[in-house]
């Protein structure tokens, strides 16, 4: 502080002494010359404007103060006083001192806009924006220190020349509309590619400002450019890194997405779409490309689920095969909904998965399921083959003696043709039926039924009920329907539903074994709950169901029985929960005994669980 | 069950003989009532052993074809309490299924036959026709046993204890000294026995009196 107030007096000091040697050498010339005192008093404001450029107002005031005494004193009459002695000279020193005030105050004024406009330049130096003026015919006027450090040109180099084409600048729209957009709002903002003097090209965030005159009238443009390349490198960068995580994981997950806008058509498919429909990249996509990769059976089920989602913009969930060229045959599964926002949403996104192995896993776990199944329903046949045997034997017994009965008769003395022809149809109504035995049977040893057909629960009771019912009678068992007029059909295997009646009533046959004080009976019964369920109900007179097994009897290897192997009530089951139903089994009250009860949805309820083809193997 | 079992004629040759067919089938029974009616037999049916002891039972020669295995009552356990109410109707059992120990058990208990669907028309009818035969004689037996027993009841004590002497195999000489009476006495009074039992020879006497030890006292079906 004091080293500053130490030079500001030194400059002071030699300020005054030259300001007061140049005035008094002027005021010896004026004087020596002659010169009249108007003379004089432009001699000195000549020196007083001089001074003033060099320092503060006060030095001038000062100066300007010294220059009117001297005035006074040397060139007005009486000359060495300062009195005056004409009133003519009075306006002449007030002139004078005015008019050199006026001037000094004007060119500290000056000097001052100057520093401070100098200030302004080195700060649009000082930053890294590049901040470019344009004239009207786009010819640099201004070109700052950051546009020589971005671009590589000096100063001198720009100015002047036309800045686009030095710069080579990419812009983002038409030059055209920019100029519009400038014109009408007074700014533009947007992102320019330039290329710089040693031809890198830089990408900048940049901003136009339109000058005007007092008139309105465009003079030019400012230009501040931000050198945005890194940035947009980074989010390159980045955006490739995730585009390929993205790209592994759709390849990974074997899942594609798509892009679809209903209106316009236009369709997007990731590289992984492209894949699951094996497609080359180049081929264009669309909804007609995709549909002839679909499998001819599922075309019709495909395009119209396109339609609904195009025409009621719902949602798309659909599972369909693929007709690969060279005859492989993909499951996909399709899902896509209308884009968030979307004004008119018709914009779909949507992915596309190839769930081949998942389905192929599945019909595996289905077959395997089945063969079980299938084992356990030829053991338990085998179990019932007296049964089966009696029942089979009983028509073709009748069949004989009804033949040989035929025999006699036609061979009477009096043949009676009437007895024959009775016995006749007996024995072709009895072949039917011994037929029929046969045929469930064979029905029963086939690995699958019909896989989906609507049933009949009562029906497919009634069928299965010859061959227990002799179970029932070695037991000493009782057999009883009660079975529900108007049943709901249920959808499902018929000869899997049949094995899970006949296993129900065989281990209820087989549960009253040690009873002997009271009734052995199997009630059989279908019943609906009025909503979208059937129920079947086993009961029997048993022991009914230890508390302690109660959670374990559907266990696949629970068994109480000595020789049981706990297969069957675990397929029933699996089974039952293969329709989409339920098994649960509860202790009959008051009487000791057990109900099982299977609640199975019925054909076409929303709980319907049975896929359809789901367990047919794909293709 | 003994009030159903009314003595039958005394002479029953002339009676037609009627099966009696015990099957839960009906496609059995109506078989078996082809069969049999086209030998002129006369069939009657049940379709279980309750049916079957609910029903009258006929007072002709008859004979029961009944299925072992019947719902409920089983046919073995028809054939056991038949036996129980010693109703002896000749069985012939008919088995979808026959085992060996079924088959011994339902013979050992008096069965004719057991024959295993599907069988022979003959075998049947040979069957039935040893049965109804056998149900014949039987009852033939039983109604000579009950004039037996009638025409003894009305012999005097003494009658009676000649009548025990000399089918025991005794001489005049040994039932006189045996009875304590002269042996003209013992002349006069077989000669009565033998005729008012209707016995025209010794042996036949003999036959008669095995007939009434053997016999309870009650006639039997």
């Amino acid at each position: 502080m004091r080293l500053f107030r130490h030079a500001q007096l030194k400059h002071l000091g030699t300020l005054w002494l030259i300001g007061g040697a140049i005035l008094a050498l002027a005021t010896w010339a004026c004087f020596a010359l002659g010169l009249n005192s108007a003379t004089a008093g432009f001699v000195y404001l000549a020196i007083i404007v001089g001074l003033s450029l060099w320092d503060s107002f006060l030095s001038s005031a000062i100066f300007s103060v010294a220059a009117v005494a001297a005035l006074n004193y040397f060139f007005i009459s009486p000359i060495f006083t300062f009195e005056v002695q004409y009133a003519s000279d009075i306006p002449l020193l007030g002139i004078f001192a005015l008019t050199s005030f006026v001037i000094t105050g004007l060119v500290r004024r000056l000097q001052h806009s100057t520093a401070t406009l100098r200030r302004q330049a080195q700060l649009l130096d000082l930053t890294h924006d590049t901040v470019v003026a344009r004239d009207r015919n786009d010819a640099i006027t201004f070109w700052n220190r950051g546009a020589e450090q971005l671009y590589g040109w000096s100063r001198a180099e720009a100015t002047g020349t036309v800045s686009h084409s030095l710069l080579k600048t990419v812009f983002p729209e038409d030059r055209k509309s920019i100029d519009e957009t400038l014109q009408r709002s007074g700014h533009w903002e947007g992102e320019l590619v330039n290329t710089s003097k040693n031809g890198v090209q830089v990408t900048v965030a940049s901003r136009w400002s339109l000058q005007r005159d007092a008139d309105g009238q465009r003079i030019g443009t400012l230009e501040t450019n931000n050198d945005i390349t890194e940035r947009r490198r980074a989010e390159e960068v980045l955006r490739r890194s995730q585009a390929a995580y993205l790209a592994e994981a759709q390849k990974l997950s074997l899942t594609g997405s798509f892009g679809w806008n209903a209106a316009t058509g236009d369709v997007f498919w990731s590289e992984q779409s492209f894949a699951v429909l094996g497609y080359a990249a180049t081929v264009q996509p669309s909804i007609a490309a995709m549909l002839d990769r679909v499998h001819p059976d599922d075309v019709e089920s495909v395009r119209q689920a396109f339609d609904r989602t195009s025409t009621r913009q719902g949602e798309f969930d659909i599972e369909f095969r693929l007709s690969m060229p060279g005859g492989a045959i993909k499951q996909v599964h399709a899902v896509a909904r209308a884009m968030e926002g979307e004004l008119n949403r018709a914009q779909f996104v949507g992915a596309l998965m190839d769930v081949t192995a998942a389905r192929q896993a599945e019909s595996r776990l289905h077959q395997a399921q089945a063969q079980v199944a299938h084992v356990a329903r030829v053991t338990s046949l085998g179990a019932l083959s007296a049964s089966i045997a009696h029942e089979v034997n009983q028509p073709l017994a009748a069949i004989v003696s009804q033949g040989e009965a035929s025999l006699r008769w036609l061979h009477r003395e009096e043949p009676r043709l009437d007895e024959v022809d009775a016995s006749i149809r007996h024995v072709i109504a009895n072949g039917k039926r011994a037929s029929e035995i046969v045929q469930r049977i064979r029905a029963l040893i086939r690995k699958t039924g019909q896989q989906d057909s609507p049933l009949n629960l009562n029906t497919l009771v009634e069928e299965v009920v010859p061959l227990v019912r002799h179970e029932a009678a070695r037991h000493r068992a009782l057999l009883r329907l009660e079975l529900a007029a108007d049943l709901p059909a249920i959808r499902g295997d018929p000869i899997q539903l049949q094995q899970v009646i006949i296993n129900l009533i065989i281990n209820a046959v087989q549960a009253m074994t040690a009873v002997e004080d009271r009734t052995r009976v199997v009630v059989v019964r279908s019943g609906a709950d009025g909503r979208d369920h059937v129920l079947l109900e086993v009961e029997d007179s048993g022991p009914g169901i230890d508390d302690t097994h109660a959670g374990q009897i559907f266990e696949a290897f629970f068994t109480t029985k000595p020789d049981g192997m706990g297969i069957g009530l675990s397929i029933c089951r699996s089974i039952v929960e293969a329709h989409g139903g339920q098994i649960i089994a509860a202790s009959r009250v008051p009487e000791p005994g057990a109900i099982l009860r299977c609640i199975l949805p019925i054909s076409g309820s929303p709980l319907d669980g049975f896929p359809p083809g789901a367990a047919s193997s794909p293709g | 069950m003994v009030d159903r079992s009314v003595p039958g004629e005394p002479d029953s040759n002339s009676e037609e003989p009627v099966v009696l067919v015990v099957d839960d089938d009906e496609a059995m029974r109506e078989a078996l009532r082809s069969l049999l009616e086209s030998v002129d037999l006369r069939v009657e049916m049940f379709r279980s052993a309750a049916a079957f002891l609910q029903a009258d039972l006929p007072t002709t020669p008859c004979c029961i074809v009944l299925d072992v295995r019947l719902p409920g009552q089983s046919g073995l356990e028809l054939q056991a309490e038949l036996m129980r109410e010693d109703i002896r109707i000749p069985i012939i059992f008919i088995t979808g299924h026959g085992d060996v120990p079924m088959s011994v058990k339902a013979l050992k208990a008096g069965a004719i036959d057991f024959l295993v669907k599907p069988f022979r028309d003959q075998d049947l009818l040979d069957a039935i026709g040893a049965a109804i035969e056998l149900d014949r004689k039987r009852r033939g037996e039983d109604a000579m046993r009950f004039d037996v027993r009638a025409r003894y009841d009305a012999l005097t004590g003494r009658e009676q204890q000649i009548l025990k002497c000399v089918t025991d195999g005794l001489l005049n000489k040994q039932v006189a000294h045996e009875l304590g009476v002269s042996e003209i006495t013992v002349k006069i009074h077989r000669g009565n026995v033998m005729r008012k039992m209707g016995a025209k020879s010794l042996p036949d006497l003999v036959r008669m009196a095995e007939a009434l030890s053997l016999s309870p006292a009650r006639p039997a079906r």
